[in-house]
């Protein structure tokens, strides 16, 4: 795979962006801020650590990094990391060690997605999570990079777009994208399943017209099995038919 | 210290303005202070319900600008005695004529002196609406049984969580029971499901509404009307009765059943 100027990464304190060190520091940057332009919004509250590999910065390059990333709404910049894995702090904050949390990305693990990790319960997805106990209303949207659990009802006209999985303990019925940056693993469960439009990756699908009276009682899970949308009931326990599915 | 209600809905059209005047006639009836206060810049229309337009001289934007005091806007309604009052809005200016601050001040103002300040909300969720909410203890959110005002009351009802607001309570207006037996309209379950919030109460459809509108004589004021039945019973909910919801099915007597038996029934 050519080496990307700019690639996202999703980390437990948000997000980590590596800039290629064997390109010119202008090309990197329109690239960079390309990439910003077209994610924009979606990295909602996130803590922004850069890696520049073994590129060291000026202060006015450094200085132009941080004017383009705060630019982006809710980012902010935290800290720069190089490639040997000393961080210089960005402003006079405590910086939780990044070492740490670069190294919970496995390597080889290509952009945004799936920073999924071996562990000894098999795969799990350690993506940073939003909770969020009350209900989703219309015109209400969540977009996140990360998975999303909502304690309460997602109402028609609402939106939850998630780069991970969406849980909803309650009736799901407005609209949800779940694996938004492309993760072909994410899934959808609500304790009731009635969105009017479900996506999963690239793969849009809407509720049957009687969808009202064609949904079951109790929860349901909703993955993609070679490019289709496959809903699972809660007669089975939907953990274990996921587990099953790898 | 009074309480600031204000009527909102989102959709126009589901029944805030009539939803405000009735409430707040019912609430005068009870012997409670009250004030009328129109939000609805440039599309005032609260004055008419109550039949009192021709007695405007000023109005909203005129005291929030300084141009008089609140006491010479306020519309003394002559039927009450010296318990109902109404503040009319403007007609010839805009919603931006006024700030959120400029009417918190004022309501706050007012409930000082009164029981309960009713604020008829304009139809959005622009600028009129986040002014009539400013100053806003409680919301009244009035939807119809019909997906769209459901959908409009779920939107209101969410801008209202998010700006904080202490208390919100829905109504339903305009329910058919007959066509909710048949299943052609959405039930109250249906729409409390939804809106996930608490009822203050049902009011059914009712022609007498119309025909009061157009007269400028709120619908509680007639004896016989379900709708102004219902409007009494609300605003007895809001001074804090527990007041059960009527039912909405007219009672079948005897000669009813007959005619049902024979499918006369209406």
């Amino acid at each position: 795979m050519a080496r990307e100027e700019a690639v996202f990464k999703g980390t437990r304190e948000g997000l980590l962006i590596i800039l290629d060190d064997r390109r010119e520091f202008r090309v990197v940057m329109d690239k960079l801020r390309a990439k910003l332009e077209a994610a924009r919004g979606f990295f909602q509250g996130a803590q922004v650590v850069v890696d520049t590999g073994s590129r060291k910065l000026s202060s006015r390059q450094k200085k132009s990094l941080e004017k383009l990333i705060n630019s982006q709404s809710g980012l902010k910049l935290k800290s720069f990391l190089r490639g040997d894995r000393t961080a210089d702090s960005v402003a006079q904050e405590e910086v939780p060690t990044p070492a740490e949390e670069a190294a919970c990305l496995p390597e080889g693990s290509s952009a945004s997605t799936e920073p999924a990790l071996l562990s000894a319960f098999g795969k799990v997805s350690v993506l940073p999570t939003l909770f969020m106990r009350r209900n989703l209303r219309c015109g209400q949207r969540i977009n996140f990079a990360g998975h999303v659990v909502v304690f309460g009802d997602a109402n028609p006209g609402s939106e939850i777009v998630a780069e991970g999985n969406v849980m909803v303990m309650g009736t799901l019925r407005g609209l949800v994208h779940a694996g938004a940056a492309g993760d072909q693993e994410a899934c959808v469960s609500a304790y009731r399943l009635e969105p009017s439009q479900l996506r999963i990756a690239g793969v849009y699908t809407r509720s049957p017209d009687d969808a009202a009276k064609a949904a079951g009682n109790g929860p349901e899970v909703a993955y993609l099995r070679e490019g289709q949308v496959i809903i699972e009931t809660g007669t089975t326990i939907p953990a274990l038919s996921l587990a099953h599915k790898s | 210290m009074g309480e600031v209600i204000v009527v909102t809905s989102g959709k126009g059209g589901v029944g805030k303005t009539t939803t405000a005047a009735n409430i707040g006639t019912a609430l005068a009836l009870m012997e409670r202070r009250v004030v009328l206060l129109d939000a609805d810049i440039g599309l005032r229309n609260l004055d008419v319900v109550m039949g009192l337009e021709n007695r405007i001289v000023y109005d909203l934007v005129d005291v929030v600008t300084g141009v008089c005091r609140v006491k010479q806007a306020m519309i003394k309604d002559k039927r009450f005695n010296e318990s109902l009052f109404l503040l009319p809005a403007a007609q010839t200016k805009d919603k931006t004529a006024v700030t959120p601050e400029q009417m918190k001040k004022l309501t706050t103002e007012l409930k000082e002196e009164y029981d309960y300040v009713i604020v008829d909300c304009p139809a959005g969720i622009e600028q009129g609406f986040k002014n009539a909410i400013a100053g806003a203890d409680r919301a009244v959110v009035v939807t119809t049984p019909e997906v769209s005002a459901v959908r409009d009351a779920d939107r209101i009802i969410g801008l209202l969580e998010a700006s904080e607001m202490p208390e919100v309570q829905l109504m339903i207006n305009r329910i058919r029971p007959k066509m909710v037996k048949r299943g052609d309209m959405m039930d109250i379950d249906d729409i409390i499901d939804i809106l996930a919030v608490d009822l203050i109460g049902v009011v059914p459809e009712d022609d007498k509404i119309v025909v009061s509108t157009n007269r400028g004589e709120p619908t509680v004021l007639d004896a016989n009307s379900k709708a102004g039945q219902a409007y009494r019973n609300i605003a007895r909910r809001i001074t804090g009765e527990q007041v059960p919801l009527m039912p909405l099915e007219e009672e079948v007597g005897f000669m009813g059943r007959v005619k049902q038996l024979f499918g006369f029934g209406r």
